[in-house]
């Protein structure tokens, strides 16, 4: 079996997910046509496609659909029926602009037992006493072993770039008459070094 | 008397892609089905769409083949966790490496084909009725072969 990287499911549609659930803490991620639930998102993977060709690796371009449903009954007004669509949209199309690339930095540290953890949110951990550890933050980590910990240099590791949503549409006909929807085409690039 | 030829398309395109294939995927079934027919829970079906002059020269042709690897998945119930969207991806991802280590293909030091690439993936892509059930991927396969 040849050796390969997952890049659709792992630098694609994980950091996706990962980016929608953090900041969208109380909708859910679907991958499917299961209507459930006050407001979800449904993950469609469309496209791959090739950029580039290189002679030891590629650019390729990745389409998914990002499908936004809110349940919505009783009288449909602007507010009800447009505003929380146009809000959250608005607020992903911003979130994704932010991380237009994203090349995450890990924190790497390493015990007196040689086991090593890491922190994937940038923050800069400080040793105050060992083991207490705080974040930039001032989020608390405590051991209960005594144990010291070594701190390594950070870790970068690149999951794409030129992220953007490039068309949005708040379509009036939804598959579900409970539901109304916004639907965007989000796209990518991810260059792959082979090894 | 006819005229001696090779099926450049079978020869060097159709017969070592799915020698490849079943090389790298142990027992996966291909077929060449020109309508869709139920294989079983995974298949592949090879369908070539094109073939393109893309040099001239007074010996030799340069020519660009496109092949359709449409790949099947049966799943059943409600597509609910992500694992089932994962597998096919995955398989996608690997041809794609299988084919970009193979781009200029010369198994046993015979010439098959160059720049042989997965040029685009539809993981959407439209199903006769007879296919709904199936999770679906389309894979364009083209080459360049030397004739």
């Amino acid at each position: 079996m040849i050796s390969y990287n997952k890049l659709f499911n792992k630098n694609v549609i994980e950091n996706l997910e990962i980016l929608l659930s953090q900041e969208f803490r109380n909708t859910k991620i679907r991958y499917d046509d299961n209507f459930k639930g006050k407001s979800f998102f449904v993950i469609k993977p469309q496209r791959d496609d090739i950029v580039e060709l290189r002679t030891n690796g590629s650019i390729r371009q990745y389409t998914i659909d990002i499908i936004y449903y809110m349940k919505d009954v009783g009288v449909y007004n602007k507010q009800r029926s447009l505003d929380n669509r146009i809000d959250t949209v608005e607020r992903l199309k911003e979130l994704l602009r932010t991380n237009t690339a994203s090349i995450e930095e890990f924190l790497y540290f390493v015990d007196s037992d040689g086991k090593d953890f890491l922190t994937s949110d940038t923050e800069n951990l400080v040793i105050l006493k060992r083991p207490i550890l705080i974040t930039s933050q001032e989020q608390f980590f405590i051991t209960s072993n005594g144990r010291s910990f070594s701190v390594f240099p950070p870790l970068h590791t690149y999951q794409w770039h030129d992220a953007t949503i490039e068309s949005v549409n708040y379509e009036t006909i939804s598959s579900n008459p409970s539901y109304l929807l916004a639907s965007m085409e989000f796209k990518c690039l991810v260059e792959e070094v082979y090894a | 008397m006819a005229t001696p030829f090779t099926s450049v398309l079978k020869a060097n395109v159709i017969d070592p892609l799915e020698a490849l294939l079943k090389a790298e995927f142990k027992g996966i079934p291909v077929h060449h089905d020109p309508e869709f027919k139920r294989r079983g829970n995974f298949f592949i079906r090879l369908i070539p769409f094109a073939d393109e002059l893309e040099v001239q020269t007074t010996e030799d042709q340069l020519r660009n083949y496109a092949i359709l690897l449409r790949m099947y998945r049966l799943t059943k119930g409600r597509f609910s966790k992500r694992n089932n969207f994962e597998q096919l991806i995955n398989f996608s991802d690997r041809i794609k490496r299988l084919v970009n280590n193979n781009s200029n293909y010369k198994p046993s030091s015979t010439y098959k084909w160059n720049d042989g690439v997965i040029s685009s993936i539809n993981y959407d892509p439209n199903l006769d009725d007879e296919e709904v059930g199936y999770q679906v991927a389309d894979l364009t396969f083209n080459c360049n072969v030397l004739i």
